[in-house]
């Protein structure tokens, strides 16, 4: 199983700073060299099933064997722009199957490990 | 300061509200025996048929695939012959585990933005979802960062007769 992760940029400045909470406030490094801007969102189209059935475009039936109306409701949401872009320029994506392999792996090789993170 | 996001498959799931089962193939050849079911029924037996000749109902699935789903931007022949597949699935009314294609495609789109690759993000819409659902937009609007132009709000397109009427499926009314 795969995953995705990244650490959402929230505006702030701050870089490096420790503050005593037991978290960490360091911004996650960009993953990608592409600059932040040159980047384009693509959003998802939404669709209009009454307008398509009015004109002789019913597809309720292939949508319903689908399961996919709760998706199409879905779209009709906002797309926030910035947020995706900060996202996707820290993403990364990881195995979650083949680190926890990993993990395990080592943790039998040194005991004293078990329980740490990976950092 | 930032807030962590892992998007899983179960995560998929839960902000596109489609339970994550059905048929999945990815990888596939371009000889794998599925394919001849899609040229049957997509294409009506005729493998030099174009996709924008196929029959209405299927040109729109095909839309709904390119501009709802798996947005374009920069495919390949691998890419294609799974979107042929998937095509052919929603053609036959069997039902696609739509989570797992889309967990699949982001992380195609992820690496190919690492690699410098691939500039277009797709799904922002579900990402979207996904950081309202994860509590992320709670917390910027506890923080009073939650305007519409700190946050970059758009809407997508909508799908509709006019949709219709630029695909030529249907003819465009005129009165004279």
């Amino acid at each position: 199983m795969a995953s995705l992760s990244a650490r959402q940029d929230t505006g702030s400045s701050g870089s490096g700073l420790q503050i005593n909470t037991g978290l960490s406030y360091m911004i996650k490094p960009k993953t990608t060299a592409i600059p932040l801007e040159s980047f384009e969102v693509q959003v998802e189209s939404s669709v209009d099933f009454a307008s398509l059935k009015r004109n002789r475009m019913n597809l309720d039936a292939l949508m319903a064997a689908q399961q996919f109306f709760p998706y199409f409701d879905m779209l009709n949401g906002p797309t926030f722009v910035k947020l995706v872009k900060d996202f996707w320029v820290r993403a990364e994506v990881y195995d979650v199957d083949a680190a926890k392999t990993d993990e395990l792996q080592v943790v039998a090789r040194d005991s004293s490990l078990r329980g740490k993170t990976r950092k | 300061m930032g807030i962590p996001i892992t998007i899983t498959e179960e995560v998929i799931a839960k902000a596109c509200r489609v339970a994550p089962t059905g048929r999945f193939l990815w990888n596939i050849s371009k000889k794998h025996p599925l394919l001849e079911s899609f040229t049957s029924v997509v294409l009506k037996g005729n493998p030099t048929t174009k996709l924008v000749d196929i029959e209405g109902h299927h040109r729109m699935l095909l839309k709904f695939m390119t501009d709802c789903f798996f947005q374009k931007g920069g495919g390949s022949d691998h890419r294609s012959v799974h979107h042929k597949l998937v095509l052919y699935f929603l053609a036959a009314f069997d039902k696609i585990n739509l989570p797992r294609y889309l967990m699949h495609h982001l992380c195609w789109a992820i690496k190919e933005g690492i690699r410098g690759k691939r500039k277009q993000i797709p799904c922002g819409r579900l990402l979207s979802e996904i950081f309202t659902q994860g509590k992320l937009l709670e917390t910027l609007r506890k923080n009073k960062l939650a305007s519409d132009k700190a946050l970059g709000t758009v809407t997508g397109k909508i799908i509709n007769i006019k949709t219709l009427q630029n695909m030529k499926i249907i003819r465009k009314f005129s009165p004279n």
